[in-house]
């Protein structure tokens, strides 16, 4: 008897087992196939190394990677202070506030352009009185980040609000009191301390600005060179064959797991030497 | 048994009642078209075919019972999707050139049938900070300037456009270049340009002069291309070779009722010029 139910429990665990592998099998496949059917078609390509030196690639590339760097700049400059105030304050309300910063993670990015173009286009709320000293913003590279930055900063905010908020108050009550100032706790033990946050929400921003379209084109339109990012070249450049966008898809798979990649590695090391 | 005839009379009224809703002596409404009602096609057409199209297809959909789904888009990215075997039935792009693309990759049947014309113009918003009057003036520094993508049909026509007017001693040969360093944006379809125009997010723009709706017009104020230097916009049109086999009389029916004269009357009040 016991026996029997000891095999009756074995033959359900391995069942269960084969469940599991099955259904992760099919969703690892899923996600996967359309990544390695990128890298396989490119590499394909006779030509591929050619394409993926051409002009209209390389100049696609600088801007993502020269817009996406400024970006995560502005988004880690403005958005510590920021994230450290809303962990460390409490207010009334301040739930209208966090539900504000993290509005453009659900809103749909061409919504975020239109909004960009209506404050900071010249005709916008803001950005007639730019015009009128001689600042247009809408169609230029600026746009390009301001568009990035926009649908961005929530992913680096929310991130760094949380390692903010885990942190153990006592650390920065001890400093305090041997005399620290307010910056000084803030850039001496909370950062610090919360740098594995801040480390995993700046990658999630960056890939989210690596990734931007929809707020990009409605203002900062598509110019090659000037406005016209990996995304929307990709888009672009599939009118005229599938040759440059499958480089620039292969390029762009390859760097963003690349990055995803280091800093899981890098992560893993950090919690060992904590 | 008396019933059961009744009935059957009865039905089979109802299904001429909705088979031939009217009759008229328009060639979209021959008899071939009753057996269209309750098929559906997809029509892939060029942007600036938008407005006259829709109003094409409720006619069409009016006549035959058939339904029409349009997708509007830029001409390449059109001919790009059915490349890639988007479902479509009929395919209108805004050149020769897309379509002998098609043809190429084997999309389109056929060269199509050319069914209408479109000439460009310039479009400046009402305001006109920058002071574009003439045609020089897109030449001036710091004029924005939308153009769409020169592999989009109307980028291609108002780059020939700038070429006619560079041979012109009147513009000088730098007017193309001048011109072309004021782009700030290459956009998709004629609509996104005829958009970044009215929401007077640019100085000027080239687009069609069937884009200059009623609803734009309210916004913009128009700079004509004279004949000379003006390019003439051709629309041909074709059955696509992936289109639903079930559905192919329907398809024909709806190029037919474009080239009838119904078709031409709706292309021609919405500014289109016939094609001769």
């Amino acid at each position: 008897m016991a026996v029997r139910v000891e095999r009756g429990r074995s033959l359900q665990v391995a069942a269960e087992t084969v469940a599991i592998v099955i259904i992760s099998a099919v969703v690892l496949l899923f996600l996967a196939l359309p990544v390695f059917a990128i890298i396989e078609r490119a590499l394909e390509k006779t030509d591929v190394f050619d394409v993926a030196s051409s002009a209209r690639v390389t100049e696609a590339l600088r801007l993502s990677f020269e817009t996406t760097a400024i970006s995560l700049a502005l988004v880690i400059a403005f958005g510590t202070p920021l994230a450290y105030w809303l962990a460390r304050t409490k207010f009334p309300g301040h739930e209208v506030l966090d539900a504000l910063i993290d509005l453009p993670i659900v809103l749909p990015p061409a919504v975020g352009g239109l909004g960009l173009l209506m404050a900071f286009g010249r005709n916008g709320i803001v950005g007639s009185s730019l015009h009128d000293i001689g600042i247009d913003l809408a169609f230029t590279t600026a746009a390009v980040v301001m568009a990035q930055t926009f649908v961005a900063s929530p992913f680096y905010i929310r991130a760094a609000k949380a390692g903010f908020e885990a942190i153990d108050r006592d650390l920065e009550d001890v400093a305090q009191t041997l005399g620290s100032s307010r910056a000084g706790v803030f850039l001496r033990v909370a950062v610090p301390a919360a740098m594995p946050a801040l480390m995993a929400g700046a990658v999630m921003a960056w890939a989210r600005a690596l990734g931007e379209f929809g707020a990009t084109i409605m203002f900062a339109g598509s110019f090659p060179g000037r406005t016209q990012t990996v995304p929307l070249a990709v888009y672009r450049s599939l009118e005229t064959g599938v040759d440059v966008p499958l480089a620039l898809s292969a390029i762009l798979v390859v760097i963003s797991f690349a990055v995803l990649l280091a800093f899981r590695l890098l992560m893993k090391r950090a919690a060992f030497t904590l | 048994m008396g019933l059961f005839v009744a009935m059957a009379i009865a039905v089979s009224a109802c299904a001429n009642d909705a088979y031939a809703p009217e009759h008229t002596d328009q060639p979209g409404s021959t008899s071939a078209s009753r057996n269209l009602a309750g098929k559906s096609i997809t029509v892939f057409a060029a942007s600036s075919l938008t407005a006259a199209f829709n109003e094409i297809g409720t006619k069409f959909e009016q006549e035959t019972g058939a339904g029409v789904t349009f997708s509007f888009g830029g001409s390449s990215d059109l001919r790009a999707q059915l490349e890639q075997g988007a479902p479509a039935d009929v395919f209108a792009p805004a050149d020769a050139k897309q379509m002998g693309l098609a043809k190429d990759a084997a999309v389109v049947d056929s060269d199509g049938t050319i069914f209408a014309l479109n000439r460009l113009v310039v479009i400046v918003p009402r305001e006109n900070r920058a002071g574009v009057i003439t045609l020089q003036d897109l030449a001036k520094p710091d004029v924005k300037i939308a153009l769409a993508d020169e592999n989009v049909p109307v980028g291609n026509y108002a780059r020939q456009f700038l070429d006619n007017a560079s041979a012109d001693p009147g513009y000088g040969s730098g007017y193309k270049d001048a011109v072309l360093a004021n782009v700030v944006t290459k956009a998709a379809n004629v609509k996104e340009v005829a958009a970044a125009v009215q929401l007077d997010e640019v100085d000027a723009g080239v687009v069609y002069k069937t884009d200059v709706t009623p609803e734009i017009a309210q916004d913009v104020t128009t700079v004509e291309i004279p004949d000379v230097l003006n390019v003439i916009a051709i629309y041909p049109i074709a059955l696509t070779t992936n289109g639903q086999a079930q559905a192919k009389d329907a398809a024909q029916a709806f190029i037919s009722f474009v080239l009838s004269d119904a078709g031409q009357a709706i292309l021609m009040s919405h500014g289109f010029l016939e094609a001769q």
